[in-house]
């Protein structure tokens, strides 16, 4: 099994691609020109995840002994596989199946199984790394609240087994995609197991944080509902169950199971993957090539047509046919334009979870605010398609944009015009219908009336904020940096606070909310102005990224 | 050296390369050549191991590319088309990371590496700097050192001199013509060497290359030394038999028709 693995290349292997993973997350922080090596995005990524496994010491404080606490555990490390499995949907899962990767070792002496085996090293330095960050709050407060050094030392050994287990089962889950799917739909799959792992994976967060509130565990015990013993973060927690002295029941076959669950898993990811690990990835770079693509239908649709023809610039039109491209040729980028639709799903899920959603024009404050997490992402859905369409892989042909006699505001502008019409517009109808199953159609088109203009006003703050040529910067893991997290988690509360007030003060009656939506509209009208004169100044000042 | 014998490679419907063999000896600079599209790409990387033949087998120092492929990668050494590196790495870093992964002893690894950065005219400064902050031409320069860091038996360069300053392309050159007739380039020397060289520029062909092999649209259309081909197809230079053996237009009335499109 092992006789064509060379250690010391996979020592190599893995060292090169941590330095390289780390700078890809340190550099390129700030929304700057400059590419500075700064390890300031990296060192933020650091401090967020030992704040959050800090925020889950009250989970534990709840439940500090006993089977309770192993119930804790439980469900933290099923969080720990989520944020572990969230991670390498959204950012890792490229890069282990990486085509460019594989072109650059596929002509070396190396084996396909030492080149596995290093992704996969890397791939478990980064799980276990995240999962030691997470539990280094709930460990050392842990100590201090209830002292117990076995258990809760247990407890960081658990949580970055179970970290490990989790991205053990995504090799897995790649390797049967490999063997099972053609190279062809290959790209195609690939692209929604991330997209509706992601989904699961938010999902998963969501009814766990719900799980999490001062909740008390000690009914929640294998002993009383021994269903949990199917849930195989319960398995990583018998550990820690042993090592704290509960040594009864199932734990011990529990705590057996975790282990043969990583050496099944090992296996498999062997079986499966290591052998056919560079071919396979290979096959991909086939796939997306530009022969197979182009058997793909190109036709024009009446739509398009329609649009080309009453675009109103010539700067308009082309931006438009880049878009429409981009949409049915670039996987990431349709599914970046499409990430909306599960998250609203997820958040309409637990508005009825909770009850159903609150008409706010007759609710009181506190209970329209429990669905603010559909309004939130309304909100937010300028922003997360601004980003679609300002990054692509392609940036480099962005060349033409610098070179061509053109007004580059009026691309940003344009594209910005043919979001509102082909996307937001529509999902804001749909909303409305969703709503108005909820609310007298009244109310439903009223509040989506508001929350339009709010997010025009986003829009707006989003483009004087950061005004860039559209389809010209790289796609980058981590790209933005603090200035850019900062300036969304600052913006992100305005438009937040305004619809509090509407809600509040607007919702009273019609002669109050008529004037406010007014407001809101000329808010949106005074700001165009001002968006207009920023991104000319700050587009023809743009370098070409290329 | 590089044996194709009945070498296929197929893209769905699409045909890349058709029943194309070639018998390559040590010590020869071979040119492959062809218009856009012809092949020549598919064809290598299928010798480094980048992509399976459809059909045929190809054997490199002896060894099969599909049945020895470490064997063959030991042997290889390879400029591809794209600079495509690690480009959050240094160049220091990346010929450690080449020459770790084909086990060259580190003192000979850092000696060689020195020299050949000081030939490629490459600063000290310039080697700690991430290979995304490098040109073009810097990144060819380096793929070139990572190619011959391990005094490999072939050498396979698709489009080697794509981006490289005059200078640096003259001394490549040089050390190409040396490096395959046996001759010492400050490089450990044990026998002649094999080039497997794909280019558009036909004049550093017909100068620096032993034999010449025309593809067009996947299959051999020609193959013998610069002065066999000129007599074979009656031109006077490699240009315009090149443009011959593959089918070009009328240059003189294809000129004019596009002129008077401008017009």
């Amino acid at each position: 099994m092992f006789r064509s693995i060379d250690l010391s290349q996979v020592k190599v292997l893995t060292r090169y691609a941590l330095t390289s993973e780390w700078r890809m997350a340190s550099v390129r922080s700030g929304w700057g020109r400059r590419r500075k090596m700064s390890r300031a995005s990296a060192y933020w990524m650091m401090i967020l995840y030992l704040a959050i496994g800090a925020m889950t010491l009250r989970l534990f404080a709840h439940n500090a002994s006993g089977e309770a606490f192993v119930s804790a555990v439980g469900f933290f490390l099923l969080y720990v596989s989520m944020v572990t499995a969230s991670n390498i949907f959204l950012s890792f899962g490229t890069g282990f199946l990486s085509p460019d990767e594989a072109q650059i070792i596929s002509f070396l002496p190396v084996t396909s199984e030492t080149f596995f085996l290093s992704r996969l090293a890397v791939l478990l330095c980064y799980s276990a790394g995240i999962s030691l960050l997470l539990t280094i709050g709930p460990v050392i407060g842990m100590e201090l609240i209830h002292p117990d050094l076995p258990a809760h030392l247990m407890l960081a050994c658990a949580t970055v087994l179970c970290s490990i287990a989790a991205a053990m089962g995504i090799i897995v889950l790649y390797g049967v995609l490999l063997r099972r799917a053609s190279p062809k739909a290959r790209t195609k799959v690939l692209g929604y197991i991330q997209f509706f792992g992601t989904f699961i994976t938010i999902m998963g967060f969501v009814v766990i944080s719900n799980i999490h509130r001062g909740v008390d565990f000690s009914p929640l015990t294998i002993s009383l509902q021994p269903w949990l013993a199917l849930l195989p973060s319960f398995w990583f927690a018998s550990l820690v169950a042993l090592a704290s002295g509960i040594a009864y029941g199932l734990y011990p076959w529990l705590a057996l199971f975790a282990f043969v669950a990583l050496a099944m898993l090992a296996w498999l990811s062997h079986v499966l993957l290591s052998k056919h690990y560079q071919s396979e990835i290979l096959d991909f770079t086939v796939a997306n090539s530009s022969q197979e693509k182009s058997k793909r239908r190109t036709g024009d649709g009446v739509l398009y047509r329609l649009a080309i023809r009453f675009a109103r610039s010539d700067e308009a039109r082309a931006v438009f046919m880049i878009f429409r491209a981009q949409f049915r040729f670039d996987h990431k980028f349709r599914m970046g334009m499409l990430a909306m639709l599960p998250i609203t799903i997820i958040y309409l899920l637990i508005a009825i979870i909770n009850g159903g959603v609150v008409d706010p024009f007759t609710a009181t404050l506190k209970k329209a605010a429990t669905f603010n997490l559909v309004y939130m992402i309304a909100l937010l859905m300028p922003m997360l398609l601004l980003q679609a369409v300002l990054h692509t892989e392609n940036y480099k042909a962005a060349w033409i944009f610098f070179c061509a006699p053109i007004e580059r505001s009026k691309l940003l502008l344009s594209i910005r015009n043919a979001l509102t019409v082909s996307i937001v517009l529509p999902y804001m109808v749909v909303l409305a219908v969703v709503f108005s199953y909820f609310m007298p159609v009244a109310h439903a088109v009223q509040h989506t009336l508001v929350l339009l203009s709010l997010g025009g006003i986003i829009f707006q703050i989003l483009m004087l904020l950061s005004p860039k040529m559209p389809f010209a910067q790289p796609r980058a893991p981590n790209r933005g940096g603090i200035i850019g997290q900062v300036a969304i988690g600052l913006l992100v509360p305005i438009p937040m606070v305004l619809l509090i007030f509407e809600i509040h003060y607007g919702y009273r009656s019609a002669g109050y909310y008529w004037p406010s939506l007014a407001f809101l509209v000329t808010l949106v009208a005074l700001l165009e102005g001002a968006v207009r004169a920023r991104v000319r100044k700050k587009l023809e000042q743009e370098e070409f990224e290329g | 050296m590089i044996d194709i014998l009945h070498l296929s490679k197929h893209y769905g419907n699409t045909v890349a390369v058709e029943d194309l063999s070639l018998q390559i000896e040590a010590g020869e600079i071979f040119a492959f050549l062809g218009p856009n599209g012809a092949g020549k790409s598919s064809t290598v990387k299928v010798l480094t191991g980048l992509s399976r033949p459809t059909t045929g087998t190809v054997r490199i120092a002896g060894f099969d590319v599909q049945q020895e492929p470490l064997e063959v990668k030991k042997r290889i050494g390879y400029v591809p088309e794209n600079a495509i590196l690690y480009e959050s790495l240094t160049a220091d870093e990346y010929l450690d990371l080449a020459g770790t992964l084909r086990h060259i002893d580190r003192a000979r690894l850092s000696e060689q590496r020195e020299e050949l950065f000081t030939l490629f005219e490459l600063s000290r400064q310039d080697r700690k700097k991430l290979l995304s902050e490098f040109s073009k031409g810097m990144k060819q320069k380096v793929l070139l050192i990572a190619a011959l860091i391990h005094n490999p038996e072939v050498l396979i360069l698709d489009e080697p001199l794509s981006g490289l300053d005059a200078n640096a392309a003259l001394i490549f050159k040089e050390v190409l013509r040396r490096f395959a007739h046996g001759t010492s380039t400050g490089l450990e020397q044990r026998s002649a060497r094999t080039i497997f060289f794909c280019s558009h520029v036909l004049d550093v062909v017909e100068r620096l290359c032993d034999r010449i092999a025309i593809i067009h649209h996947g299959q051999l259309v020609a193959i013998g030394t610069p002065s066999e081909l000129l007599e074979q197809s009656g031109a006077p230079s490699l240009e315009l038999a090149f443009h011959k053996f593959t089918g070009g237009v009328d240059i003189e009335r294809s000129t004019e028709e596009v002129l008077r499109a401008l017009s």
